[in-house]
């Protein structure tokens, strides 16, 4: 019977939440390493300070909709209609400050877009009942068409100077939308690891039932989850349209696969009520890395869609065995 | 410490010296519009404007960023890099994103490729703004930048391609010529919102329009560069108006789709296809009678005028903002005077250009 | 060759698993023709015992015979190829899928070998089951049949592989006693066949009506082989947990004087009808009945997972109407739901959070969880409902059954709710952890809960409540106060299509 005790202690607390969501962002970040020391040895650029700082450069933006579509992955939804939100809340906040509306209220109302547009996904997929990927289908060609429409497919080639130069600028070493992204992931994990939102989300992706009868505003949550999703999408647009210094009504295409990418190599399950902050942004660091890398090496965009292909399916491979077989 | 003092002054003037020329050509430059700029040159007039390609002590290294390998266009124009790299003895890069909609994939590529420390680089960017923080970078790097062909950059100081609007211009005065009773023509524009697309079928339209009034354009719809979505539109088209008699197709894989479309139905005889490109599907297309014509661009020939605009602009010759590279309408008529058994494409293409300036 | 006694042979058997001896040194016998119960709380080795037998784990060491000949069993495949079947608890059925295609999953039957030969699968469909004395449409999707029913087809579905050892894991949990009564029929019949049973279950009646012999295990090691005409109820018991089990008797409480809730005629659709009655803080309320009666739905109703249709409830005085659970948690009233895994728990969440959810916005009051206040709250908690291993920080999936329910009821608790709804509160739980659970329902009843229990198993409802509302087809056909209880008159009003009160 004592003997039992310490084994059961033991076992206890290496299978604590928190403890396992450790283990599994170690993992993450030792298959990062990995990934630089072998760049490093490939290319003597990798490793410099200018290479480090352009792969969280370009990896900011797939790592911003990949923390919205982190927390909705992990209530147990998708969105796929983050590049077309992005694109919406871009061409009118670009139209607005073009036409001469001062940046502050031209930015509020991207931001008001990107809101809007996880609303009526969270509406239709929390009220009406419809199913996230089915939904997040159709917002997806509609967003885009929005944008499409609005613009008449023309880019916006003219934006203001001081908002590009905040979005190019740089405090300290690190780039502007690098410290945006990274404010934006503490709060997330505050968000999910902190706060009863967070919480709820856990439970309502976890199992959806019980959290119902354990007074879990279902609902809400998932509507939650959906627009924060569009809010940040339309950041990262924000923030795209200050990089190029122009706003298309195309921008945006494929960005949701990148961001499932990023979150099913940080640890998320497609089934809810897992996922971890700092695993995506492992995951997005991953995926910006290995692209910069395979750059410097010259190998051919070819082989770099299998290398994406390839880390992906490792990802869930380890996350099965170290799951053992439950 | 005198002297270290004249010696600073000096660097000094010549830091202002040379910045500020710079400064004030940013300033005046306005938003580039590659078919209309009028600081331009045919390519053709390189040689006897600005003389023989300069050579370099040091092994230069061009880098270039494609759209993607996918479009045999892209392959080709790259096949042209490396042909004008091997003649001059220079090394080139090329990479290329992993389709034609990755945007931020391309930007990274170029971002990845300025840290590699390229003499100049040559760029055909996925969209007008994608690529525009890595030629902003490029500057501050003082790494010349060529944008070739396509998408324009608004900011770019180089461009080397074709005039897009002429491709559609040519094929408007095709049909002009060989229907003289006119008709009803279709057009099968490209991905909305991407320049050439919308400048090709603008010259189309114009053109039929205004120098004859015995056309009428019945649908302009995009294709988006689908074969696929190209055969089906076409296919709609054609039940709609099953007396038309062309269609012009903003590039070759949609034109492709669009003479199954026309194959399907039984028009060949009557509906005439024009596509755009050149691509070797569309020759074989050509040859075998189907597909009517194409205008062809020319990739491994702009491709070879690309690396050696590059070389001039690094050799410190001032080239004019735009060179533009050469098209023409290949039917079976004149295949053999383009790429016929011992046909110079070269030569014949200057001597299109020299009738054409008559 | 020598004919061994023995049909089946699992001899020594091993296994560990990361830092537990699942089984050490496990022997068990099954002859032809028999039925064989294996008991032992749960985390005694049952399972991974019949996991080896059916191929899904391999022993450490040990050996398995079949007829006195060795086999190795390496998958499920395997086992299905040796004669070996198992009945799960949780039936492994597609329920969309008709008696025909669900017996046959994985071994169709052709024409040429390419088209599907439905009609003969449906004739052989039809005589399995007839051999089993079950009239079932075989062409209909099984999820529109009752759980016995497709139970028997999974039965069929191992005679059709020529099943000579049928596992059964706890094959009557959701079985009423008529269907149970089938399946005695059924076991008998296969047993004249040759078919060896085993026979796991936590109903030790079932064991003493149904098997020969038993095995019991105790925390991985084999404690007993004996026939059943050898002991009592009791000696298994005692055997099982390897301490004397007091014998229980009923704990009456002292009830309010008012209702805390009153409900009059509560009704939902045709599955609840006109049903009324009165719940006291203090007493414990059983609610009896066969399956389909409508008590998990008349449960449902008044922990607000459905509005009603008619009739009201009245909670201290005041009418109330709840369209969501929430409202029905804000007004003191908490449900344990019957199907634990699927509405109860959720699964990745540690302890801490299953059992604050409902109150969570108690520990953030500023917006973020004050994880140590939350943690004051819930500790005590889990120690008055005595949750093992006391980590509140794992999953609450890493849990046993009767552990996950400890902390479930730990949710109302801090909850503070002043009704408890029990949905079948000891279901699947094994029988030291239900003896600990009927002793929180009375201590919790004698802090003054007042306590609303639905269950399926008689002694159970006999044991805690101090009134019993029998059901019968969506109607309240009795309440019976504690000195009418009995076994026979429950039945009687349960099998009754008339009210009488």
């Amino acid at each position: 019977m004592e003997l039992q005790t310490t084994q059961n202690q033991t076992s206890t607390r290496i299978r604590s939440v928190n403890v396992r969501e450790y283990i599994r962002n170690a993992g993450t970040l030792i298959g990062l390493i990995v990934i630089f020391i072998f760049f490093s040895t490939q290319s003597p650029v990798f490793l410099t300070e200018a290479n480090l700082i352009n792969i969280l450069q370009q990896s900011a933006i797939n790592a911003c909709i990949a923390l919205g579509m982190t927390l909705v992955i992990i209530s147990g939804g998708i969105d796929l209609s983050v590049g077309p939100t992005a694109a919406t809340a871009a061409v009118f906040t670009a139209t607005l400050m073009f036409t001469g509306t001062p940046v502050l209220p031209a930015v509020a109302v991207g931001f008001l877009i990107g809101v809007a547009c996880g609303l009526i996904n969270g509406l239709l997929i929390a009220k009406a009942k419809l199913q996230p990927f089915i939904v997040t289908l159709g917002t997806l060609s509609l967003y885009r068409s929005i944008a499409l429409i609005y613009t008449g497919g023309n880019p916006i080639l003219s934006v203001p100077p001081d908002f590009r130069a905040f979005f190019n600028g740089r405090m300290g070493n690190l780039p502007v939308p690098v410290i945006i992204v990274g404010v934006v992931a503490v709060i997330a994990w505050i968000l999910l690891r902190r706060t009863p939102l967070g919480e709820y989300m856990l439970a309502v992706g976890g199992n959806e039932e019980a959290a119902r009868i354990s007074g879990v505003p279902v609902a809400l949550t998932k509507i939650s989850a959906y627009v924060i999703s569009g809010f940040l999408a339309s950041l990262a647009a924000l923030i795209l349209v200050g990089r190029l210094g122009a706003a298309e009504p195309i921008l945006g295409n494929l960005w949701e696969l990148d961001a499932i990418a990023a979150a099913a190599i940080g640890g998320a399950s497609l089934m809810g009520g897992k996922g971890s902050i700092i695993g995506t942004l492992l995951g997005a660091i991953i995926l910006g890395a290995m692209r910069n890398g395979l750059t410097l090496m010259n190998v051919q965009a070819f082989y770099q869609l299998l290398a994406t292909g390839l880390i992906i399916i490792l990802a869930m491979l380890v996350d099965r065995l170290t799951r053992g077989s439950n | 410490m005198l002297k270290n003092l004249r010696l600073l002054a000096l660097l000094v003037i010549v830091v202002i010296g040379m910045s500020v020329p710079v400064m004030a050509q940013e300033a005046e430059l306005p938003p580039l519009d590659s078919d209309t700029e009028p600081d331009r040159t045919e390519w053709w007039q390189l040689e006897e404007q600005f003389g023989p390609v300069p050579t370099f002590e040091e092994k230069v290294r061009v880098g270039a960023v494609a759209k993607t390998l996918i479009n045999e266009y892209w392959r080709l124009l790259g096949e042209g890099y490396q042909n004008a790299a091997d003649n001059f003895g220079v090394d080139v890069i090329l990479q290329a994103a992993q389709n034609e909609a990755d945007q931020l994939g391309q930007l990274a590529i170029a971002e990845a490729m300025l840290t590699l420390n390229f003499n100049i680089l040559l760029v055909s960017p996925q969209s007008d703004a994608n690529l525009i923080p890595a030629v902003d970078r490029a500057q501050e790097l003082g790494i010349p930048v060529v944008n070739v062909n396509d998408a324009v950059i608004s900011t770019a100081r180089h461009y080397v391609g074709n005039v897009q609007r002429d491709n559609g211009v040519r094929a408007a005065r095709w049909f002009i010529e060989n229907f003289p009773d006119g008709g009803k023509v279709a057009v099968i524009e490209g991905q909305a919102g991407v320049y050439a697309a919308g400048q090709r079928t603008e010259g189309y339209t114009t053109t039929i329009t205004t120098e004859s009034d015995k056309f009428e354009v019945v649908a302009s719809v995009p294709g988006n560069w689908d074969r696929q979505l190209a055969f089906d539109t076409a296919a709609t088209i054609l039940q709609q108006h099953p007396d038309l008699i062309g269609f012009y197709c903003n590039n070759d894989t949609m034109a492709l789709g669009v003479v199954e479309a026309v194959k399907a139905a039984n028009l060949l005889e009557q509906v005439a296809v024009i596509g755009t490109d050149g691509i070797s599907d569309a020759y074989a297309s050509i040859l075998a009678g189907e597909l009517r014509g194409t205008i062809d661009s020319f990739p491994v020939l702009t491709g070879e005028v690309a690396l050696e605009v590059a070389l001039r602009l690094l050799g410190g010759q001032a080239l004019p903002r735009v060179v533009s590279t050469p098209q023409a309408l290949i039917t079976l008529d004149n295949y053999d005077r383009y790429y016929g058994e011992g046909a110079d494409t070269r030569a014949a293409l200057i001597e299109d250009a020299k009738m054409a300036m008559k | 060759m020598e004919q061994s006694p023995y049909l089946l042979e699992l001899e020594n058997i091993y296994k560990s698993f990361p830092g537990v001896q699942a089984l050490n040194d496990v022997t068990m016998r099954v002859r032809r023709g028999t039925v064989h119960a294996l008991v032992g709380e749960n985390g005694a080795g049952k399972s991974t015992l019949l996991k080896i037998l059916f191929g899904v784990y391999q022993p450490d060491k040990g050996t398995i015979r079949i007829d006195g000949q060795p086999i190795q069993i390496n998958d499920p495949k395997s086992a299905y190829r040796a004669g070996i079947a198992m009945i799960h608890q949780e039936l492994q059925q597609i329920p969309e899928l008709d008696a025909t295609q669900n017996i046959f999953l994985g071994q169709v039957f052709t024409r040429y070998g390419i088209f599907k030969d439905t009609r003969r699968m449906r004739q052989v469909a039809r005589e399995l089951l007839a051999r089993l004395n079950v009239d079932t449409d075989v062409t209909i999707p099984v999820q529109q049949l009752s759980i016995a029913q497709r139970q028997l087809i999974e039965i069929a579905r191992a005679l059709l592989g020529n099943a000579r050892i049928i596992a059964m894991d706890e094959p009557t949990s959701s079985l009423t006693p008529n269907e149970f009564e089938i399946l005695c029929r059924v076991i008998s019949e296969l047993q004249a066949n040759g078919v060896s049973i085993i026979y796991v279950s936590h109903r030790l009646n079932e064991v003493f009506r149904l098997a020969d012999r038993v095995t019991i295990l105790r925390d991985g090691e084999f404690v007993a082989d004996t026939a059943l005409t050898d002991v009592t109820e009791d000696d298994i018991v005692n055997m099982m947990v390897g301490r004397k089990m007091e014998n229980h008797q009923h704990v009456s409480h002292v009830r309010s004087q008012t209702p805390v809730l009153r409900v009059r005629n509560l009704s939902w659709g045709e599955k609840v009808q006109n049903v009324t009655f009165d719940l006291h803080a203090g007493e414990i309320l059983g609610i009896a009945g066969l399956v389909g009666a409508g008590r998990t739905e008349l449960a449902h109703l008044i922990a607000g997972l459905h509005a009603p249709t008619g009739g009201s409830l009245e909670l201290r005085g005041q009418v109330a109407r709840f369209h969501s659970p929430r409202q029905a948690i804000r007004a003191g009233i908490g449900m344990l739901p019957e199907d634990r895994k699927r509405s109860g728990i959720i699964p990745l969440l540690p302890v801490l959070a299953n059992s604050s959810l409902p109150v969570i916005r108690r520990y953030a009051p500023l917006g973020l969880i004050n994880n140590r206040r939350r943690r004051r709250d819930i500790e005590p908690i889990v120690d008055q409902v005595n949750l093992r291993p006391r980590n509140v920080d794992r999953p609450i999936r890493d849990f046993s059954g009767g552990n996950q329910q400890k902390a479930i009821l730990a949710r109302w608790l801090n909850a503070k709710s002043e009704i408890l709804i029990f949905d079948e509160p000891t279901r699947g739980i094994d029988v030291g952890a239900k003896q600990e659970i009927y002793h929180i329902i009375e201590t919790l009843a004698q802090q003054g809960k007042a306590i609303l229990m639905v269950s399926s198993e008689l002694p159970e409802i006999l044991r805690l409540s101090d009134r019993v509302l029998v059901m019968s087809g969506g109607r309240a056909t009795a309440t019976l106060e504690r000195e009418q209880l009995s076994e026979e008159v429950i039945m009687r009003y349960a099998i009754s299509r008339n009210v009488s009160l």
